[in-house]
């Protein structure tokens, strides 16, 4: 059993408590019109081309059996459409500026690489998978953790938009600590706009999930032009405000900074349509979830 | 041979002025007067803390003491001595009596009673200091930045050791009494550190330790040190460099305050691990009682409050790896260009590299496999490591033969007071030498690439690597990248990391072995401060970095180079017997300035880190927080930055101080890491 995984970041500090390693698997199950990892999102994700590192030296051009590889004098473009993967360009490029975005673990591999950080996962630190959406691997993902609590690693996040069949989280649901749950929008049809999919599924699975007594975290993220507004944020604060399991909300504001990715894996961006929002109505909108008390954060925005 | 010292430190301290600030209770000068005589000051260092005989006995009970032994002196040198320490000290009372009179002939021109209080309580201070020893910790404090300044009136500045240590009876004593409370020593404290600051700021080697461990095991801390570190997030000026000795019992407040310091982001609040140094140096041959008062050095390095001098070399250790492929010789380049030490004022110069050039250890292209170009590589390190050690050596013995110390300084050591011999001339109860070898991490980064270049993917010969390095990879940009993602020290990676690990090791092996062979200790640091003028004085190197780039400061990974961030990083160091290096393997660690969501989980962060690098095995380890944004905008208007501090190397300087190179290299510290 493999799975397959776009990065593994190390000593990464927002997605769950403590110093954690947050590994982010491919698929997804959204088609989020903002999405920051837009690399991530096929199950098995082709080339990534990084124009900013490309040093013009032809050298993929001459080995592509498909030749997806144009050179003119100054620019260097991938035809993605003909690419197969086959990774042959990745071995020939000197400056990194070609990468096969998807790298196959198994479970033991990935157990291995972040038990590496253990000594750093004091304080609630631990691995939390994130993606794309992790449980699309949920079985890859259930005996990953469990080899790396045997290794001593203290704690599993996982980091979903929960738009997958009850089952994946069943598999989870034993080895998990912390569900990090992103809820976007509780109006169906403005959900279906913006991620390509409904909601009923993933609220669904989120009564289900607090029903079970998971260990919840909700995160919000704030799309300018998409979910900004009152009504939303007041909607998804009555929503929550039931839950007896889900201990924190996080409002995330929205950003730019996967834009550019977009391109480098032959993608069109709409992040266009969208925009960061301001200061005071992030405040304003984290008033709204006051119940929570302390353990609500705000947190800055990236500028 | 005291004579002319004695003669010039009392014009200079008759001429010293008397300033008595607008507010506050702390008085003396700062700026407004250098001495134009540089006799007084003799041969006198300014890295390690001066002793502290003037808290036992006050000034002039130290001119007592040294009156009363000159007369039973051996040697006429030793009456000499005490006998000028004596006439040195009466007249330091005098200087303080004449600030006593000032005060009280401004309380006789004041109306206000507010004032006339102040200056009532400078005139009793300097009054009772001009004859007896402090009795409160006001006094203390005093007395301190009278000495401090006396000292280091021609330096930028001086140590100041473990202030917590000798200053907590006083203190003690006056909140036991009910005449302090904590914040008004706050206050006090706040105010001395306002006083340095006006002296000067940067690289003053005016660093101050707090805490520790009792050789019981004990904590050796306070709610001095305590507050000591809270008036350091208070002013958030670069003055004191302050840091803190921690230990398994080492009392949470001061926890609590180190990382409050560190999370301001300055790189101060440096933290020394006791665990791992005094054992250390234990084994190293120092005595026990002087292991456990250990303090640092105006840099990074350690040395031992009230039992040692300091003295120094460095190693240029990437510039001798160019001189190992160059087969000896020193090969300027047409690109070379001058540069500045570290500091927007500093005189620029063409730097040439601090290497014993000469030294033929063969041509690197007979070299058939990448074992005996290591070899070559590690004769001339060993060549490099014997030339600076007896170069040290050297300077011991021609300070032995002809050094003198002040006789300011001789006065603050009561070993001095007692057998009237000369710091330079045995007067320490430890002689302390120590040679540095920073940037390894970039030595191996170079290794790594040649080995897998040349020796194992033959990718490259070595004429074609030196021609390359030689015109700074112009039109190679392809071999470049190449050398430049081959695996780089700080990323967790054993490939290279234990070639550092190798490095750092057999520095520490060929000092033991010139130590043993001279009898003459000289302890290992893996710490470097002429990093930014050796990467202009050594061409374009091996990993793929062009001419100028930064090579390694210390003992931390190249900037821009540790990708995977700073656990991975804080890994590949601890891969390293860091405890050989005892002098110190100095660590920076530069976090990006935004870490967790709340300012707790924060300071737990920096707490997991630091209690990281113990478990591993460091024996300090050095935090900054910086915003590259901010930072960039600070070089494009620093008028609007002024208050932006950073760490340099063992000290923390304004941003907009530093010239444009050490800008960029603080700057490519956080660009790259993988946060």
């Amino acid at each position: 059993m493999n799975g397959q995984i776009f990065n593994i970041q190390r000593f990464s500090l927002n997605d769950g408590p403590g110093i954690r390693t947050t590994v982010f698997c491919c698929g997804c199950t959204l088609q989020c019109r903002w999405c920051h990892n837009p690399e991530g999102r096929s199950p098995t994700p082709p080339l990534q081309y990084l124009n900013s590192k490309c040093i013009h030296c032809r050298a993929c051009e001459a080995v592509c059996p498909r030749h997806a590889h144009h050179f003119d004098c100054k620019t260097h473009t991938v035809d993605f459409s003909a690419c197969i993967a086959c990774g042959k360009c990745v071995a020939v490029c000197p400056a990194n500026a070609l990468r096969s975005v998807a790298t196959s673990y198994t479970p033991e591999q990935l157990a291995e690489e972040v038990a590496r950080d253990i000594p750093f996962f004091k304080s609630n630190g631990g691995v939390t998978f994130s993606g794309g959406e992790p449980l699309m691997q949920a079985k890859f993902i259930a005996e990953s953790a469990k080899q790396m609590k045997e290794k001593g690693v203290p704690s599993v996040a996982i980091d979903t938009a929960g738009n997958v069949e009850w089952d994946a989280f069943e598999k989870v649901l034993d080895i998990t600590d912390l569900f990090l749950f992103d809820i976007k929008s509780l109006d169906n049809e403005l959900h279906r706009e913006g991620t390509g999919y409904g909601n009923t599924l993933i609220l669904e699975n989120l009564k289900r999930l607090e029903s079970s007594g998971a260990n919840i975290h909700i995160r919000i993220p704030i799309i300018g032009g998409f979910n900004d507004s009152d009504t939303q944020m007041q909607a998804i604060a009555n929503f929550v405000s039931t839950f007896q399991n889900a201990h924190q909300v996080t409002l995330i504001p929205f950003h730019k900074l996967g834009n550019e990715k977009y391109a480098s894996v032959g993608l069109i961006s709409q992040m266009e349509n969208f925009h960061e929002i301001s200061e005071t109505e992030l405040k304003r909108w984290n008033s709204f979830f006051q119940h929570f008390e302390k353990e609500t954060h705000r947190k800055e925005s990236i500028k | 041979m005291y004579e002319e010292i004695l003669s010039e430190t009392l014009k200079c301290y008759q001429e010293l002025p008397i300033i008595i600030p607008q507010k506050g209770f702390l008085v003396g000068f700062s700026k407004e007067y250098v001495p134009p005589f540089k006799k007084p000051f003799a041969h006198d260092n300014y890295h390690y803390p001066m002793g502290t005989a003037f808290l036992k006995y006050g000034i002039c009970g130290v001119a007592k003491k040294a009156e009363k032994n000159a007369t039973r002196a051996k040697t006429n040198e030793q009456k000499e001595l005490l006998s000028g320490i004596a006439v040195t000290y009466y007249e330091i009372a005098v200087y303080f009596q004449k600030y006593a009179t000032e005060a009280s002939n401004r309380i006789c021109h004041t109306n206000s009673v507010e004032e006339q209080h102040r200056l009532s309580i400078i005139y009793n201070n300097m009054k009772a200091l001009s004859t007896e020893k402090p009795q409160t910790f006001l006094q203390g404090v005093q007395l301190y930045y009278f000495m401090w300044k006396l000292r280091a009136m021609r330096s930028i500045g001086a140590d100041l050791g473990r202030l917590d240590i000798h200053l907590f009876p006083l203190f003690q004593k006056d909140i036991e009494q009910g005449r302090l409370t904590e914040d008004s020593a706050l206050d006090i404290l706040c105010e001395f550190y306002e006083k340095l600051n006006e002296n000067n700021s940067g690289d003053t080697l005016t660093n101050v330790s707090v805490g520790g461990m009792n050789p019981d095991g004990s904590d050796a801390s306070n709610r001095l040190s305590v507050l000591m570190l809270l008036a350091s997030a208070r002013v958030r000026k670069t003055e004191p460099h302050i840091n803190v000795r921690y230990h398994s019992n080492t009392r949470k407040d001061l926890i609590d305050a180190m990382l409050e310091v560190q999370y301001m982001g300055h790189g101060q609040g440096s933290t020394y691990f006791d665990e791992n140094v005094i054992p250390a140096l234990i084994q190293a041959g120092i005595p026990s009682e002087a292991a456990y008062a250990y303090t640092n050095d105006g840099c990074t390095e350690i040395t031992f409050d009230g039992y040692s001098n300091i003295e120094l070399s460095h190693i240029d250790a990437v510039a001798t790896l160019e001189a190992t492929v160059n087969n000896g010789e020193y090969i300027p380049r047409p690109y070379f260009v001058p540069i500045r030490y570290f500091h927007k004022n500093d005189n620029e110069r063409i730097y040439k590299p601090d290497v014993f050039y000469g030294y033929q250890t063969g041509k690197v292209e007979e070299c058939e496999s990448f074992e005996a170009f290591y070899e070559c590589f590690l004769k001339q390190f060993r060549y490099q490591v014997f030339g600076r050690s007896q170069k040290l050596l050297d300077n011991f013995l021609r300070r032995r033969e002809s050094g003198a110390t002040s006789l300011f300084l001789s006065g603050t050591f009561d070993f001095v007071l007692e057998n009237g011999i000369d710091l330079c001339r045995g007067g320490f109860p430890i002689e302390h030498h120590q040679l540095f070898s920073g940037s390894l991490t970039t030595v191996a980064d170079c290794l790594c690439a040649i080995k897998k270049a040349i020796y194992e993917e033959k990718r490259y010969t070595w004429a074609e690597l030196k021609e390359a390095t030689a015109n700074n990879f112009e039109g190679q940009e392809t071999m470049r990248q190449v050398l430049l993602h081959y695996p780089k020290f700080g990323n967790d990676i054993d490939e290279v990391d234990l070639i550092a690990a190798d490095l750092a090791e057999k520095f520490c092996d060929y000092l033991d072995e010139f130590s043993k062979e001279k009898q003459f200790r000289i302890v290992p640091c893996l710490l470097g401060h002429r990093y930014l003028e050796e990467a202009h004085g050594i061409a374009a190197t091996f990993d793929g970095r062009k001419y100028g780039d930064p090579i390694a400061e210390h003992y931390c990974a190249t900037p821009g180079r540790a990708l995977n961030g700073p656990t991975a990083l804080i890994h590949s160091i601890g891969k390293t017997k860091l405890s050989r290096a005892c002098g110190v393997a100095t660590v920076h660690v530069s976090l990006p300035r935004r870490l967790a969501d709340t300012r707790e989980q924060s300071l737990e962060i920096l707490h997991t880190l630091v209690l990281t690098a113990k478990e591993k095995g460091f024996n300090m380890i050095n935090i900054s927080i910086y915003d590259v944004n901010i930072l960039k905008e600070a070089q494009k208007h620093p008028e609007q930055y002024e208050d932006v501090i950073i760490r340099v190397w063992g000290f923390s300087a304004r941003f907009i101080d530093l010239c444009r190179e050490m800008q960029d290299h603080v700057i490519r510290r956080v660009e790259h890491f993988g946060v």
